[in-house]
């Protein structure tokens, strides 16, 4: 063999040798005596570096306290469940993960994460410590628990307060009647080239879960469902469709909405037409670090309007939950974790950070929280406590959201582009389709 | 699992035909035979790499799509995805009965996509040629409008597509102001949603994918020898004429490489709808890639995922082997 030759087979064997060495490096090495646990975080802040540094603030303490070490991998919301389903199949996951709350059905189902119970239970100060609404929300019947509540949220209603005030509107409206009379007022048409160049509310319209949750919510007040107590969809019910129907009735009967939030596929979009001052209101669970990185200080936050007279709910109980993975080698050291991240100091902390709600109710007692006068975490806070409902626990919930979402979306968009959307009978395909399988 | 693979940037050689070896003393073939044996045993060597991956990545995946096809697999059974029950043939029934929304939905998809593989696939071809026999032409400002055409090719996909879905923005998109501008609509016309989605489609699929097939014919016809056209042109031939009886025959090897190249690309096509429309794309411009990716990811119905994805594979296959029987040269018989 030449000299070149036996250069090529070499270089051909080391590449060989590489791949199978980056291969074999995916596989969990760790060492005998330390304990490194990771966790799979959430993106809470607008970018992963800061939502990262965050996080590694508050595992600061455990990790001094319990020379446990603990690897932050922060991962967006567009690909979070799909990282953990990959997680959950392939087995190599990490030991800590926080999920979406109305996820919290389909994962269990999965039995890919231990049960909270017995010595864990106890280890993260059992079901006493957490405020009961959060920790119903993360029980799912006859499957048991495998979610610890972590950090929760519920829909607002925010409104621009100086563009109230130039159309002489006092305060927020309480009820859908009420909403709907604001919003055509404050829908306007400024320069006057005959189009509203401000309105009502921005709303993304095309967000399917967005679509889902507002669905949800106002079928409620209606005193409709998703689901019956078999877990067979049930979202074509009169109730229910004059829930979602309302929501759609807002762009195209009340015309306080733009047909163009139509294309709008994310709150984000919406939320930054709302700080532009191109809509008055907005329907979110939690704007305020998108209001704070663009400087916005013209808002308020009240609780969602209602029904006169009907069901009082306001939100579903939004948040994320804390999972441990059934596979980990450190499970005792992961519900320490939990337990770490549960504990009122740390929840009154994330809680200040990220503007959301703690689960523990002594959070609220704990610095920086309690001297914090954050109107918005006031008005959750009510709301979780008295005027929401959990996202409902069953297996197909995914599938359920999908399809409420995509049929409400459909409606929007056939509206937005001249048709006459028939909601009732997109609903019920979507229904049709889900019951089949 | 689906078959969603990107476009990967694997250009078809051109075949230029190999010097003969001129037989020697025997001696010395004797040597050689030894050398080509080392040589073959070296090239199995250098292929082991490229295979181990090639199984790793695509083959292996491919038929655990297939296995997945015939199991009833949701999140419910993800932990132990062996253990998913088997059922036969239903994900293929319920994906294929047209009397039920799924089917239907299905064979409207499976309709739109050689559609849209048909029209882009035409326009991209027919741009990518006129650019490559007038470029290979010279004249001054060559260089740069080489340069410009590569662009579309030079920048990433998934940003290109960006841009395009913020210039397709309905509200204040670039697209309905410069036409409102020009007095063309009175009302801003919606691009990324409703009928005019697939429109959207096959034009920013065209954007993305033409400068491929122009380096690609570039790169052909740059390999048509001047003298042909000079006896052509002395025998009186027009352009056309030259084009039709002396470039396209040239150039057929490649030509057929890049339709099919392109044609299994297109039919797979995932990234520019999903990067214009999101994570779910409007009903009238969906393809079946997203179909198979809703239907999976976003369903969490693997089952009826991996149904759809067996059988674009099986049909792809199919066509790809017929296409490559009747339309690319045959191997060389000494090689």
């Amino acid at each position: 063999m030449t000299m070149a030759a036996r250069g090529k087979v070499l270089a051909a064997l080391g590449a060989v040798a590489l791949t199978a060495g980056t291969l074999a490096g995916c596989a969990n090495a760790e060492a005998d005596d330390e304990v490194t646990l990771t966790w799979w975080a959430t993106q809470q802040a607008a970018s992963v570096a800061e939502s990262e540094q965050a996080w590694a603030e508050s595992v600061a303490a455990f990790t001094e306290e319990t020379g446990i070490e603990v690897e932050i991998e922060v991962i967006p919301w567009a690909d979070l469940y799909n990282r953990i389903l990959t997680a959950v199949s392939s087995g190599t996951g990490p030991d800590v993960l926080s999920i979406g709350s109305t996820w919290v059905a389909s994962l269990t189902a999965s039995g890919g994460f231990e049960p909270v119970e017995g010595e864990y239970l106890d280890a993260i100060g059992g079901e006493e410590h957490f405020i009961p609404a959060t920790w119903d929300a993360a029980v799912v019947p006859d499957l048991g628990q495998v979610a610890v509540p972590y950090l929760s949220s519920a829909y607002s209603l925010y409104y621009n307060p100086a563009l109230f005030e130039a159309e002489g509107i006092e305060g927020p409206p309480a009820t859908w009647e009420e909403f709907v009379e604001v919003g055509q007022a404050l829908t306007l048409d400024k320069d006057g080239d005959g189009q509203p160049d401000q309105w009502g509310i921005s709303y993304p319209a095309a967000a399917v879960n967005v679509n889902a949750h507002l669905s949800f919510i106002l079928g409620q007040q209606e005193g409709g469902s998703f689901v019956d107590s078999d877990g067979a969809a049930t979202f074509t019910s009169p109730a229910q469709v004059a829930g979602s129907q309302r929501l759609l009735d807002l762009m195209t009967e009340d015309g306080l909405m733009s047909p163009s939030d139509a294309e709008l596929g994310a709150m984000g979009e919406a939320t930054d037409r709302f700080i532009d001052g191109e809509a008055a209101m907005l329907f979110s669970q939690n704007p305020v670090a998108q209001f704070e990185g663009r400087d916005f200080v013209d808002w308020e936050a009240a609780p969602m309007p209602v029904i006169e007279g009907g069901e009082n709910v306001q939100s579903h109980i939004a948040g994320i939950d804390l999972v441990v993975s059934a596979d980990s080698q450190h499970k005792a050291e992961s519900f320490q974790l939990v337990a770490h991240l549960t504990s009122a100091a740390e929840q009154s902390f994330v809680a200040e950070m990220f503007d959301v709600l703690p689960v523990v109710e002594a959070a609220y007692e704990e610095e920086p929280l309690a001297s914090s006068n954050d109107l918005t975490i006031d008005v959750r806070r009510q709301t979780i406590a008295d005027a929401a409902v959990g996202f409902p626990a069953v297996e197909n919930i995914g599938e359920i959201e999908a399809g409420v979402g995509n049929a409400v979306r459909e409606a929007f968009q056939t509206f937005a582009t001249g048709g006459e959307p028939d909601l009732a009978a997109l609903l019920r395909t979507a229904q049709d389709q889900i019951n089949s399988n | 699992m689906t078959t969603l693979s990107a476009p990967a940037a694997a250009a078809p050689s051109v075949s230029a035909s190999k010097p003969k070896p001129a037989p020697g003393p025997p001696s010395k073939r004797q040597r050689r035979r030894g050398e080509a044996r080392r040589g073959a045993r070296l090239g199995l060597l250098l292929i082991v790499p490229a295979a181990a991956l090639e199984l790793a990545i695509h083959i292996i995946p491919m038929m655990i799509g297939g296995w997945i096809a015939f199991h009833d697999l949701d999140q419910r059974h993800i932990r132990n995805w062996t253990q998913a029950p088997f059922v036969g043939l239903d994900n293929f029934i319920r994906g294929l009965d047209p009397g039920t929304a799924t089917g239907a939905e299905f064979f409207a998809t499976a309709g739109r996509t050689v559609l849209y593989v048909v029209i882009v696939l035409g326009f991209t071809w027919v741009l990518g040629m006129a650019a490559a026999v007038f470029l290979n032409s010279s004249f001054r400002g060559r260089g740069i409008l080489r340069t410009l055409f590569l662009v579309p090719y030079a920048i990433p996909m998934y940003v290109g597509c960006i841009a395009w879905a913020f210039m397709f923005n309905q509200r204040d998109g670039m697209v309905n102001t410069l036409l409102s501008d020009l007095g063309l609509i009175d009302e801003n016309p919606f691009w990324l949603i409703g009928d005019n989605a697939f429109f959207a489609l096959v034009v920013v699929s065209i954007w993305s994918y033409w400068p491929f097939a122009f380096l690609m014919l570039l790169a052909a016809i740059q390999n048509v020898p001047q003298e042909a056209y000079e006896a052509a042109a002395l025998d009186g031939a027009s352009n056309w004429r030259q084009f039709w009886h002396i470039t396209l025959p040239m150039v057929s090897s490649a030509n057929g490489a890049l339709v099919l190249l392109m044609a299994l690309w297109l039919f797979n096509q995932f990234t520019v709808p999903f990067v214009l429309f999101g994570p779910a794309s409007p009903d009238q411009a969906m393809l079946v890639s997203p179909l198979i990716f809703s239907n999976s990811f976003l369903q969490w119905d693997f089952g009826l995922g991996g149904a759809m994805s067996l059988l674009l594979l099986l049909g792809l296959l199919a066509v790809s082997a017929v296409y490559i029987r009747m339309v690319l040269p045959k191997g060389r018989e000494d090689d």
